[in-house]
């Protein structure tokens, strides 16, 4: 009796496991952008300059479509699109504050940048950099 | 038809004999009548205990398909409740934790099949396999403590059957202390 218990939970344990099926799954993943390759400036109270590298160290400016630029009120904090480029060849954004929700001066935003790939599946978005700011 | 049995019924009791009390006694180990009527009385006693026994002991049969529909039901039957509650509650438990984990497991597995960013669809894909193991793990155990209480019906069953028949003897063989698992009896 104890013997069949045992090869009952061993049958039940090892039996099944989760499909790997996410369309990316055999895709390289672009990796993160060295905090060495991009920088951030500000410019005056109202914008921002940042601006990176394609990183050829890391060979993912190669298999780069595009890249995300994220901005967040707090390093740890939630970080939300700020822009998104379409190309390779982009490789500066300009942070403006047109209707005044961006205070340059009083406020203090961080930065990360991550590359992406298009497939037939859609964008599939690399390892995200270490947060930065001015 | 008729005349030719009345007739045989009736010449065999020409050939009958008398009961010889000497000649069995030996055989059975009476030394009086007097023995052989009390043994008698004993025998009517054990076969009418043994009548209400048989009517109301548990079928073991019964009992094991009691265990095998509702978990601890067997047992509640064989009046063992700490057991019946406890196997019952323990598959509630297991099972509920396990549809739990199983609910986590799909939410993070359908968030890996949606992701795009490859950080989300090693987190997710992690996470609903981690979920996953565990809901193996709980229905597992569920299945086991479910096997168990069956295998322990068995047991429950046949002391159930067993506290039976001595109740039965005490009952009627006038013995004064009962002691069982559910307590003792005394009577005056």
């Amino acid at each position: 009796m104890r013997n069949v218990i045992i090869l009952i939970i061993f049958i039940v344990l090892f039996a099944c496991s989760l499909e790997r099926n996410n369309p990316f799954e055999n895709e390289i993943a672009p990796s993160a952008i060295g905090s060495e390759y991009f920088s951030i400036t500000k410019i005056s109270v109202d914008s921002i300059r940042i601006n990176w590298e394609p990183t050829s160290a890391t060979n993912d400016a190669i298999f780069a479509d595009g890249y995300y630029i994220y901005r967040s009120g707090w390093e740890n904090g939630n970080y939300s699109i700020a822009d998104t480029h379409f190309t390779s060849m982009n490789l500066e954004y300009f942070d403006i504050d047109n209707n005044g929700e961006l205070n340059f001066d009083e406020n203090h935003y961080w930065y990360k940048i991550s590359a992406f790939i298009t497939t037939s599946s859609g964008d599939f978005e690399g390892y995200r950099s270490v947060a930065k700011t001015w | 038809m008729r005349i030719i049995l009345i007739l045989l019924l009736s010449v065999s009791c020409l050939f009958a004999t008398e009961f010889d009390f000497e000649k069995i006694k030996v055989k059975y180990g009476w030394q009086t009548p007097q023995e052989q009527i009390i043994e008698r009385k004993q025998i009517i006693a054990k076969e009418k205990m043994f009548k209400v026994y048989e009517q109301n002991k548990l079928d073991f049969s019964e009992n094991l398909v009691r265990a095998v529909l509702v978990p601890g039901l067997g047992h509640f039957v064989a009046k063992d409740n700490a057991n019946g509650y406890f196997y019952f509650g323990a598959e509630i438990i297991l099972f509920y934790t396990s549809y739990n984990f199983h609910k986590k497991a799909n939410y993070f597995y359908e968030k890996y099949q949606d992701a795009t960013y490859i950080e989300e669809i090693k987190y997710n894909y992690r996470e609903a396999t981690k979920n996953y193991l565990f809901t193996q793990l709980y229905t597992t155990l569920g299945i086991g403590v479910w096997l168990y209480s069956i295998y322990d019906v068995i047991n429950t069953t046949n002391h159930y059957n067993r506290e039976l028949w001595q109740k039965i003897l005490y009952e009627n063989e006038g013995t004064k202390l009962y002691i069982s698992l559910n307590g003792i009896s005394l009577r005056f």
